[in-house]
Protein backbone atom coordinates (compact mmCIF):
# COMPACT_ATOMS: atom_id res chain seq x y z
CA UNK A 1 0.00 0.00 0.00
CA UNK A 2 1.48 3.23 -0.85
CA UNK A 3 2.07 5.95 1.64
CA UNK A 4 0.41 8.94 1.58
CA UNK A 5 2.07 12.46 2.10
CA UNK A 6 0.88 14.41 4.51
CA UNK A 7 0.65 17.93 3.56
CA UNK A 8 2.83 20.38 5.02
CA UNK A 9 2.04 23.89 5.25
CA UNK A 10 4.28 26.20 2.94
CA UNK A 11 5.77 23.07 0.97
CA UNK A 12 4.69 21.25 -1.88
CA UNK A 13 4.76 17.68 -2.99
CA UNK A 14 8.50 17.71 -3.54
CA UNK A 15 9.11 19.00 0.08
CA UNK A 16 10.56 22.35 -1.10
CA UNK A 17 8.86 25.74 -0.18
CA UNK A 18 5.19 25.89 -2.19
CA UNK A 19 4.04 30.21 -2.57
CA UNK A 20 2.30 30.34 0.54
CA UNK A 21 6.34 29.33 2.26
CA UNK A 22 7.75 31.73 0.12
CA UNK A 23 6.21 34.13 0.97
CA UNK A 24 5.67 33.36 4.95
CA UNK A 25 10.04 33.95 4.69
CA UNK A 26 9.98 37.44 2.19
CA UNK A 27 7.48 38.68 4.82
CA UNK A 28 9.94 37.99 7.39
CA UNK A 29 12.50 39.52 5.93
CA UNK A 30 10.74 42.76 4.75
CA UNK A 31 9.83 43.08 8.07
CA UNK A 32 6.36 42.41 7.99
CA UNK A 33 6.49 39.53 9.77
CA UNK A 34 8.24 39.41 13.38
CA UNK A 35 8.53 35.06 13.52
CA UNK A 36 9.34 32.40 11.12
CA UNK A 37 8.77 29.00 11.46
CA UNK A 38 11.09 26.52 12.13
CA UNK A 39 10.47 23.91 9.85
CA UNK A 40 10.66 26.57 7.09
CA UNK A 41 13.34 28.47 8.21
CA UNK A 42 15.41 25.00 8.36
CA UNK A 43 14.67 23.76 4.98
CA UNK A 44 15.65 27.01 3.69
CA UNK A 45 18.86 26.57 5.63
CA UNK A 46 19.58 23.18 3.86
CA UNK A 47 17.88 23.48 0.37
CA UNK A 48 19.54 25.89 -2.46
CA UNK A 49 16.63 25.50 -4.52
CA UNK A 50 14.51 27.09 -1.94
CA UNK A 51 17.18 29.82 -1.21
CA UNK A 52 17.57 30.83 -4.19
CA UNK A 53 13.39 31.27 -4.36
CA UNK A 54 13.29 33.54 -1.43
CA UNK A 55 16.23 35.72 -2.40
CA UNK A 56 14.51 36.33 -5.69
CA UNK A 57 11.23 37.18 -4.59
CA UNK A 58 12.26 39.51 -1.63
CA UNK A 59 14.89 41.28 -5.01
CA UNK A 60 11.97 41.63 -6.71
CA UNK A 61 10.03 43.29 -4.23
CA UNK A 62 12.15 45.80 -3.16
CA UNK A 63 11.95 46.56 -7.16
CA UNK A 64 8.82 47.02 -7.58
CA UNK A 65 7.10 48.18 -4.22
CA UNK A 66 6.83 51.96 -3.66
CA UNK A 67 8.18 53.46 0.11
CA UNK A 68 4.98 54.02 1.89
CA UNK A 69 3.48 57.70 1.39
CA UNK A 70 6.51 59.14 0.41
CA UNK A 71 6.32 60.05 -3.03
CA UNK A 72 2.81 61.04 -4.44
CA UNK A 73 2.21 59.34 -8.15
CA UNK A 74 2.28 63.03 -9.93
CA UNK A 75 0.72 62.44 -13.76
CA UNK A 76 -1.39 65.44 -13.21
CA UNK A 77 -0.72 68.74 -15.28
CA UNK A 78 0.47 71.31 -14.08
CA UNK A 79 -1.21 73.57 -12.43
CA UNK A 80 -3.72 71.21 -10.58
CA UNK A 81 -7.55 72.70 -10.17
CA UNK A 82 -8.50 72.37 -6.96
CA UNK A 83 -11.68 69.64 -6.17
CA UNK A 84 -14.93 71.21 -5.84
CA UNK A 85 -15.71 71.27 -1.75
CA UNK A 86 -19.19 71.31 -0.20
CA UNK A 87 -20.81 73.62 1.23
CA UNK A 88 -20.37 73.92 5.34
CA UNK A 89 -20.67 76.16 8.37
CA UNK A 90 -18.76 79.76 7.58
CA UNK A 91 -17.56 79.77 10.75
CA UNK A 92 -15.79 76.44 10.69
CA UNK A 93 -14.53 77.58 6.94
CA UNK A 94 -13.08 80.46 8.39
CA UNK A 95 -11.63 78.34 11.23
CA UNK A 96 -9.98 76.09 8.97
CA UNK A 97 -8.73 78.73 6.64
CA UNK A 98 -7.22 80.53 9.74
CA UNK A 99 -5.13 76.81 10.94
CA UNK A 100 -4.41 76.36 7.60
CA UNK A 101 -2.49 79.59 7.43
CA UNK A 102 -1.07 79.34 10.28
CA UNK A 103 0.61 75.96 9.57
CA UNK A 104 2.00 76.90 6.27
CA UNK A 105 3.38 80.30 7.88
CA UNK A 106 4.98 77.73 10.97
CA UNK A 107 6.05 75.51 7.85
CA UNK A 108 7.51 78.32 5.70
CA UNK A 109 9.50 79.49 8.65
CA UNK A 110 10.87 76.18 9.32
CA UNK A 111 12.05 75.66 5.56
CA UNK A 112 13.69 79.08 5.84
CA UNK A 113 15.48 78.34 8.90
CA UNK A 114 16.48 74.45 7.45
CA UNK A 115 17.30 75.51 3.90
CA UNK A 116 20.93 76.91 3.13
CA UNK A 117 21.45 80.57 2.00
CA UNK A 118 20.83 80.65 -1.85
CA UNK A 119 23.30 83.40 -2.21
CA UNK A 120 26.51 80.53 -1.58
CA UNK A 121 24.47 77.86 -4.03
CA UNK A 122 26.75 77.30 -6.88
CA UNK A 123 24.08 76.59 -9.17
CA UNK A 124 24.05 79.75 -11.31
CA UNK A 125 21.05 81.44 -12.81
CA UNK A 126 20.40 82.93 -16.23
CA UNK A 127 23.50 81.28 -18.03
CA UNK A 128 22.93 78.91 -21.17
CA UNK A 129 22.83 75.86 -21.38
CA UNK A 130 25.64 74.87 -23.61
CA UNK A 131 28.02 76.53 -20.56
CA UNK A 132 26.70 73.45 -18.76
CA UNK A 133 25.32 75.89 -15.77
CA UNK A 134 21.39 75.59 -14.84
CA UNK A 135 19.36 77.55 -12.79
CA UNK A 136 17.54 75.89 -10.22
CA UNK A 137 16.93 76.67 -6.63
CA UNK A 138 17.99 73.55 -5.21
CA UNK A 139 19.11 71.91 -1.43
CA UNK A 140 22.66 70.63 -0.66
CA UNK A 141 22.39 68.32 -2.94
CA UNK A 142 25.82 66.46 -1.76
CA UNK A 143 24.18 64.37 0.42
CA UNK A 144 21.13 62.06 -0.27
CA UNK A 145 19.35 58.84 0.79
CA UNK A 146 20.74 55.94 -1.57
CA UNK A 147 18.26 53.93 -3.51
CA UNK A 148 17.61 50.40 -4.53
CA UNK A 149 18.02 49.12 -7.27
CA UNK A 150 14.59 49.54 -8.73
CA UNK A 151 15.59 53.28 -8.40
CA UNK A 152 18.61 52.78 -9.50
CA UNK A 153 16.55 51.17 -13.27
CA UNK A 154 14.35 54.61 -12.88
CA UNK A 155 17.46 56.00 -14.31
CA UNK A 156 18.19 54.11 -17.22
CA UNK A 157 18.78 56.46 -20.13
CA UNK A 158 16.14 56.63 -23.10
CA UNK A 159 18.39 56.16 -26.32
CA UNK A 160 15.96 58.04 -28.47
CA UNK A 161 15.44 61.11 -26.40
CA UNK A 162 19.42 60.53 -25.34
CA UNK A 163 20.01 61.49 -28.92
CA UNK A 164 17.35 64.15 -29.25
CA UNK A 165 19.54 65.70 -26.65
CA UNK A 166 22.43 65.90 -28.99
CA UNK A 167 20.56 67.58 -31.83
CA UNK A 168 21.20 70.57 -33.29
CA UNK A 169 17.78 72.59 -33.30
CA UNK A 170 17.27 75.75 -35.47
CA UNK A 171 15.09 78.52 -33.60
CA UNK A 172 17.38 77.71 -30.00
CA UNK A 173 19.78 80.38 -30.49
CA UNK A 174 17.02 82.62 -31.19
CA UNK A 175 14.80 82.11 -28.26
CA UNK A 176 17.96 82.21 -26.19
CA UNK A 177 16.85 79.78 -23.64
CA UNK A 178 18.50 78.94 -20.21
CA UNK A 179 17.13 76.13 -18.55
CA UNK A 180 19.12 72.89 -16.44
CA UNK A 181 22.22 71.21 -18.08
CA UNK A 182 22.21 67.57 -18.92
CA UNK A 183 21.00 65.70 -16.09
CA UNK A 184 21.01 68.50 -13.52
CA UNK A 185 20.47 66.76 -10.08
CA UNK A 186 17.24 67.89 -8.48
CA UNK A 187 15.04 66.81 -5.40
CA UNK A 188 10.98 66.79 -5.18
CA UNK A 189 10.11 69.82 -3.67
CA UNK A 190 13.14 72.02 -5.95
CA UNK A 191 11.82 74.20 -8.82
CA UNK A 192 12.71 73.55 -12.05
CA UNK A 193 13.67 77.30 -13.75
CA UNK A 194 13.42 78.05 -17.20
CA UNK A 195 13.43 81.48 -19.28
CA UNK A 196 13.66 82.50 -22.76
CA UNK A 197 13.08 85.25 -24.98
CA UNK A 198 9.68 84.67 -25.90
CA UNK A 199 8.61 84.94 -29.59
CA UNK A 200 5.46 87.24 -30.41
CA UNK A 201 2.43 85.16 -31.34
CA UNK A 202 4.41 81.98 -29.98
CA UNK A 203 2.55 79.36 -27.68
CA UNK A 204 5.13 77.75 -26.15
CA UNK A 205 5.00 74.81 -23.67
CA UNK A 206 6.91 72.11 -21.95
CA UNK A 207 6.48 68.37 -21.49
CA UNK A 208 8.18 66.21 -18.89
CA UNK A 209 8.57 62.67 -19.94
CA UNK A 210 9.97 60.10 -18.32
CA UNK A 211 12.89 57.31 -19.06
CA UNK A 212 10.04 54.88 -20.34
CA UNK A 213 8.87 57.59 -22.69
CA UNK A 214 5.69 58.41 -20.96
CA UNK A 215 4.42 61.95 -20.46
CA UNK A 216 4.41 62.75 -17.00
CA UNK A 217 3.25 66.52 -16.80
CA UNK A 218 2.45 69.23 -19.06
CA UNK A 219 3.93 72.42 -18.31
CA UNK A 220 2.04 75.85 -20.01
CA UNK A 221 4.01 78.86 -18.61
CA UNK A 222 1.65 81.27 -16.60
CA UNK A 223 4.24 84.48 -17.41
CA UNK A 224 5.79 85.03 -20.46
CA UNK A 225 9.05 83.63 -20.96
CA UNK A 226 9.73 82.09 -18.07
CA UNK A 227 8.14 78.80 -16.02
CA UNK A 228 8.92 78.07 -12.51
CA UNK A 229 7.76 74.70 -11.64
CA UNK A 230 7.71 72.88 -8.77
CA UNK A 231 8.79 68.99 -8.91
CA UNK A 232 6.62 66.59 -7.61
CA UNK A 233 8.50 63.75 -9.72
CA UNK A 234 8.99 60.03 -8.30
CA UNK A 235 12.92 59.98 -8.88
CA UNK A 236 14.45 58.56 -11.66
CA UNK A 237 15.86 60.06 -15.10
CA UNK A 238 13.02 62.28 -16.82
CA UNK A 239 13.60 64.69 -20.38
CA UNK A 240 12.01 68.08 -20.94
CA UNK A 241 11.07 69.18 -24.24
CA UNK A 242 10.88 72.92 -25.05
CA UNK A 243 8.18 73.75 -27.63
CA UNK A 244 6.37 75.93 -29.53
CA UNK A 245 3.17 75.49 -31.45
CA UNK A 246 5.09 73.86 -34.62
CA UNK A 247 8.69 73.69 -33.38
CA UNK A 248 10.42 72.14 -30.98
CA UNK A 249 13.11 74.12 -29.88
CA UNK A 250 15.62 71.84 -27.36
CA UNK A 251 15.48 69.10 -25.31
CA UNK A 252 16.97 68.44 -22.03
CA UNK A 253 17.04 65.72 -19.21
CA UNK A 254 16.89 65.99 -14.76
CA UNK A 255 17.63 63.66 -12.43
CA UNK A 256 15.11 63.47 -9.45
CA UNK A 257 16.93 62.39 -6.67
CA UNK A 258 15.12 61.25 -3.31
CA UNK A 259 15.17 63.62 -0.66
CA UNK A 260 16.86 64.36 2.30
CA UNK B 1 -9.31 47.73 7.41
CA UNK B 2 -6.21 47.77 6.35
CA UNK B 3 -5.55 47.10 2.49
CA UNK B 4 -4.24 43.07 3.11
CA UNK B 5 -7.71 42.54 4.74
CA UNK B 6 -9.05 44.15 1.75
CA UNK B 7 -7.33 42.16 -0.32
CA UNK B 8 -8.37 39.17 0.75
CA UNK B 9 -12.10 39.97 1.01
CA UNK B 10 -11.72 41.33 -2.63
CA UNK B 11 -10.03 37.66 -3.63
CA UNK B 12 -12.89 35.86 -2.31
CA UNK B 13 -15.87 38.25 -3.23
CA UNK B 14 -14.57 39.49 -6.66
CA UNK B 15 -11.67 37.82 -7.67
CA UNK B 16 -11.87 39.57 -11.29
CA UNK B 17 -12.30 43.23 -9.60
CA UNK B 18 -8.88 42.38 -7.50
CA UNK B 19 -6.78 41.41 -10.56
CA UNK B 20 -7.71 44.71 -12.40
CA UNK B 21 -6.57 46.72 -8.99
CA UNK B 22 -3.35 45.01 -9.69
CA UNK B 23 -2.93 45.60 -13.38
CA UNK B 24 -0.15 48.14 -12.51
CA UNK B 25 1.76 45.81 -9.92
CA UNK B 26 1.65 43.46 -12.39
CA UNK B 27 3.20 45.39 -14.98
CA UNK B 28 5.88 46.72 -12.66
CA UNK B 29 6.93 43.32 -11.70
CA UNK B 30 7.34 41.97 -15.29
CA UNK B 31 8.82 45.01 -16.71
CA UNK B 32 11.53 44.81 -13.67
CA UNK B 33 12.24 41.55 -15.45
CA UNK B 34 12.34 42.32 -18.98
CA UNK B 35 14.74 45.22 -17.94
CA UNK B 36 16.65 42.76 -16.35
CA UNK B 37 17.57 40.70 -19.58
CA UNK B 38 14.61 38.04 -19.01
CA UNK B 39 12.94 39.22 -22.38
CA UNK B 40 12.47 41.63 -24.83
CA UNK B 41 11.18 45.04 -24.19
CA UNK B 42 9.09 44.99 -27.20
CA UNK B 43 7.19 42.27 -25.90
CA UNK B 44 5.86 43.85 -23.09
CA UNK B 45 2.17 44.16 -23.73
CA UNK B 46 2.05 40.79 -25.04
CA UNK B 47 3.44 39.25 -21.40
CA UNK B 48 1.15 41.52 -19.50
CA UNK B 49 -1.64 39.87 -21.73
CA UNK B 50 -0.48 36.51 -21.08
CA UNK B 51 0.36 36.72 -17.70
CA UNK B 52 -2.67 38.34 -17.26
CA UNK B 53 -5.21 35.06 -18.99
CA UNK B 54 -3.18 32.71 -16.64
CA UNK B 55 -4.07 34.75 -13.64
CA UNK B 56 -7.65 34.69 -14.60
CA UNK B 57 -7.82 31.43 -15.07
CA UNK B 58 -5.95 30.35 -12.15
CA UNK B 59 -8.05 32.86 -9.63
CA UNK B 60 -10.09 30.02 -7.97
CA UNK B 61 -7.37 27.96 -7.54
CA UNK B 62 -5.09 31.02 -5.96
CA UNK B 63 -7.87 32.06 -3.73
CA UNK B 64 -7.94 28.32 -2.51
CA UNK B 65 -4.42 28.00 -2.08
CA UNK B 66 -3.77 31.14 -0.31
CA UNK B 67 -3.66 30.17 3.67
CA UNK B 68 -3.43 34.18 4.89
CA UNK B 69 0.00 32.88 7.09
CA UNK B 70 1.39 35.85 4.45
CA UNK B 71 0.57 39.29 3.04
CA UNK B 72 -1.60 38.33 0.00
CA UNK B 73 0.46 41.09 -2.07
CA UNK B 74 3.18 39.25 -1.02
CA UNK B 75 1.62 35.64 -2.04
CA UNK B 76 0.62 37.39 -5.48
CA UNK B 77 3.83 38.28 -6.06
CA UNK B 78 5.43 34.91 -5.80
CA UNK B 79 2.30 33.87 -8.52
CA UNK B 80 2.81 36.62 -10.70
CA UNK B 81 6.29 35.74 -10.81
CA UNK B 82 6.07 32.21 -11.02
CA UNK B 83 3.24 32.30 -13.70
CA UNK B 84 6.05 34.90 -15.61
CA UNK B 85 8.79 32.68 -15.64
CA UNK B 86 6.37 29.85 -16.63
CA UNK B 87 5.90 32.11 -20.05
CA UNK B 88 9.45 33.04 -20.42
CA UNK B 89 10.55 29.84 -20.49
CA UNK B 90 8.41 29.37 -23.74
CA UNK B 91 10.46 28.84 -26.67
CA UNK B 92 9.45 32.24 -28.05
CA UNK B 93 10.88 34.24 -25.75
CA UNK B 94 14.49 32.39 -26.10
CA UNK B 95 16.18 35.24 -28.41
CA UNK B 96 18.45 37.49 -26.94
CA UNK B 97 17.72 41.31 -27.16
CA UNK B 98 19.41 43.09 -29.77
CA UNK B 99 23.05 44.20 -28.76
CA UNK B 100 22.71 47.52 -29.04
CA UNK B 101 19.67 48.34 -26.43
CA UNK B 102 21.30 46.37 -23.73
CA UNK B 103 24.72 47.87 -24.83
CA UNK B 104 23.45 51.56 -24.55
CA UNK B 105 21.50 50.71 -21.17
CA UNK B 106 24.37 49.10 -19.38
CA UNK B 107 26.91 51.74 -20.18
CA UNK B 108 25.36 55.22 -20.12
CA UNK B 109 25.14 57.10 -17.00
CA UNK B 110 24.79 54.67 -14.35
CA UNK B 111 23.26 55.41 -11.17
CA UNK B 112 26.08 56.61 -8.38
CA UNK B 113 27.94 54.13 -7.53
CA UNK B 114 27.33 54.28 -3.89
CA UNK B 115 23.56 53.36 -4.35
CA UNK B 116 24.27 50.18 -6.01
CA UNK B 117 26.80 48.86 -3.93
CA UNK B 118 25.00 49.83 -0.45
CA UNK B 119 22.06 47.57 -2.37
CA UNK B 120 24.15 44.87 -2.89
CA UNK B 121 25.86 44.64 0.46
CA UNK B 122 22.27 44.49 1.71
CA UNK B 123 21.51 41.82 -0.54
CA UNK B 124 24.29 39.90 0.43
CA UNK B 125 23.55 40.20 4.22
CA UNK B 126 19.96 38.94 3.14
CA UNK B 127 21.99 35.79 1.59
CA UNK B 128 24.06 35.02 4.59
CA UNK B 129 20.52 35.13 6.72
CA UNK B 130 19.44 32.26 4.29
CA UNK B 131 21.61 30.02 5.40
CA UNK B 132 19.90 29.79 8.97
CA UNK B 133 22.06 28.39 11.71
CA UNK B 134 25.26 28.46 9.64
CA UNK B 135 24.79 32.41 9.01
CA UNK B 136 27.36 33.49 11.56
CA UNK B 137 30.03 30.87 10.81
CA UNK B 138 29.76 31.82 7.05
CA UNK B 139 29.84 35.80 7.81
CA UNK B 140 32.76 34.63 9.62
CA UNK B 141 34.60 33.15 8.04
CA UNK B 142 34.00 35.51 4.87
CA UNK B 143 35.30 38.46 6.19
CA UNK B 144 38.33 36.76 8.11
CA UNK B 145 39.46 35.06 4.95
CA UNK B 146 39.12 38.00 2.99
CA UNK B 147 41.38 39.85 5.64
CA UNK B 148 38.22 42.52 6.57
CA UNK B 149 38.93 43.46 9.95
CA UNK B 150 36.60 41.75 12.59
CA UNK B 151 34.46 43.39 14.67
CA UNK B 152 32.15 42.53 17.92
CA UNK B 153 29.06 41.80 15.44
CA UNK B 154 30.68 39.70 13.58
CA UNK B 155 30.61 36.87 16.75
CA UNK B 156 26.89 37.63 17.17
CA UNK B 157 25.08 34.86 16.69
CA UNK B 158 27.63 32.38 17.77
CA UNK B 159 26.86 30.93 21.95
CA UNK B 160 30.32 32.10 22.67
CA UNK B 161 31.72 29.45 25.96
CA UNK B 162 32.96 31.08 29.15
CA UNK B 163 36.52 30.95 28.33
CA UNK B 164 35.74 32.95 25.23
CA UNK B 165 33.91 35.76 27.93
CA UNK B 166 32.47 38.61 25.66
CA UNK B 167 35.15 37.93 22.58
CA UNK B 168 37.06 40.62 22.53
CA UNK B 169 39.94 39.15 23.14
CA UNK B 170 39.30 36.86 20.41
CA UNK B 171 38.54 39.55 17.99
CA UNK B 172 41.76 41.48 19.07
CA UNK B 173 44.02 38.14 18.50
CA UNK B 174 42.26 37.01 14.76
CA UNK B 175 42.88 41.24 13.95
CA UNK B 176 46.29 40.88 15.21
CA UNK B 177 46.73 37.83 12.55
CA UNK B 178 48.65 38.88 9.88
CA UNK B 179 49.45 35.87 7.35
CA UNK B 180 47.44 36.33 4.39
CA UNK B 181 47.71 32.47 3.46
CA UNK B 182 44.12 31.14 3.05
CA UNK B 183 45.76 27.54 4.62
CA UNK B 184 46.80 29.82 7.58
CA UNK B 185 43.83 31.56 8.19
CA UNK B 186 41.75 28.38 7.74
CA UNK B 187 44.15 26.36 10.53
CA UNK B 188 43.49 29.46 12.89
CA UNK B 189 39.66 29.31 12.21
CA UNK B 190 39.38 25.64 13.28
CA UNK B 191 41.28 25.80 16.32
CA UNK B 192 38.71 28.42 17.48
CA UNK B 193 36.02 27.20 16.36
CA UNK B 194 34.97 25.47 20.29
CA UNK B 195 35.61 29.20 21.74
CA UNK B 196 32.79 29.97 19.29
CA UNK B 197 30.64 27.31 20.71
CA UNK B 198 30.87 25.56 17.20
CA UNK B 199 31.51 21.95 16.35
CA UNK B 200 34.77 21.20 16.02
CA UNK B 201 36.33 20.76 12.19
CA UNK B 202 39.81 20.09 10.77
CA UNK B 203 40.95 22.98 8.49
CA UNK B 204 40.50 20.61 5.19
CA UNK B 205 36.46 20.13 6.54
CA UNK B 206 36.56 23.78 6.99
CA UNK B 207 37.75 24.59 3.59
CA UNK B 208 35.48 22.24 2.18
CA UNK B 209 32.31 23.20 3.85
CA UNK B 210 33.49 27.25 3.43
CA UNK B 211 33.65 26.28 0.03
CA UNK B 212 30.04 24.61 -0.56
CA UNK B 213 28.32 27.76 1.42
CA UNK B 214 30.79 30.45 -1.17
CA UNK B 215 29.69 28.66 -3.87
CA UNK B 216 25.62 29.03 -2.75
CA UNK B 217 26.36 32.58 -1.97
CA UNK B 218 27.70 33.67 -5.70
CA UNK B 219 24.73 32.05 -6.94
CA UNK B 220 21.90 34.07 -5.17
CA UNK B 221 23.94 36.98 -5.71
CA UNK B 222 23.58 36.08 -9.14
CA UNK B 223 20.14 35.27 -9.16
CA UNK B 224 17.90 32.72 -10.91
CA UNK B 225 17.42 34.42 -14.18
CA UNK B 226 20.80 34.93 -13.68
CA UNK B 227 20.87 38.86 -13.38
CA UNK B 228 24.67 39.48 -12.10
CA UNK B 229 27.82 37.81 -12.65
CA UNK B 230 29.45 37.62 -9.26
CA UNK B 231 32.75 35.54 -9.24
CA UNK B 232 35.00 34.98 -6.43
CA UNK B 233 37.06 38.16 -7.23
CA UNK B 234 34.35 40.35 -7.18
CA UNK B 235 32.63 39.13 -4.25
CA UNK B 236 35.70 40.08 -2.16
CA UNK B 237 35.83 43.32 -3.53
CA UNK B 238 31.74 43.73 -2.25
CA UNK B 239 33.16 42.31 1.05
CA UNK B 240 35.65 45.07 1.44
CA UNK B 241 33.41 47.58 0.36
CA UNK B 242 31.15 46.08 3.51
CA UNK B 243 33.75 46.98 5.52
CA UNK B 244 33.83 50.68 4.37
CA UNK B 245 30.06 51.06 4.63
CA UNK B 246 29.99 49.62 8.17
CA UNK B 247 32.27 52.23 9.32
CA UNK B 248 30.65 55.50 8.38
Amino acid sequence: MREDKTYTEGFDKEGHLDENGISIYVDYLKGRATALPEKIRQHVADCATCRLAVMEVADLLDRVEEPAAEYAAQTDRQPTVAPKRKSTCLWRVVGRIAAGLAAVLVLAWFIQKMLPDRQSSTHIAGKHTTDSTFSTYTKDSTSFIPDTIRYAQAFTPDPAYENLMKARYRGINRSELQAPAAATHLAPGDTLWMHWKPKQGEQYLIRIIDNHEKEVALIHPSSPGEVAWTIRLKPGRYYWKFEGEKELYKVGSILVMRDN
Amino acid sequence: MDQNELDILELHKNPGKLLIRYQPYIRMIIISYLNRGCGHRSDLEDMIQEVNRKLLERMPRIRDRFNGKSCFKTYFSVVIRNVFLEEMRKVHMVAEPPPTENYLNGLQDRPPGELVIRQEIERLQRAISLFGNEGPLIRLTLRFLFNIELTPDDLAGFQLTDETGDGHELLYALNQFNSMLRKERLKVLSEILPRLGVKPRKPDALRKWFNSRFKGLLQLMNGDPPTSAYTEETLQILVEKWDEYEKK
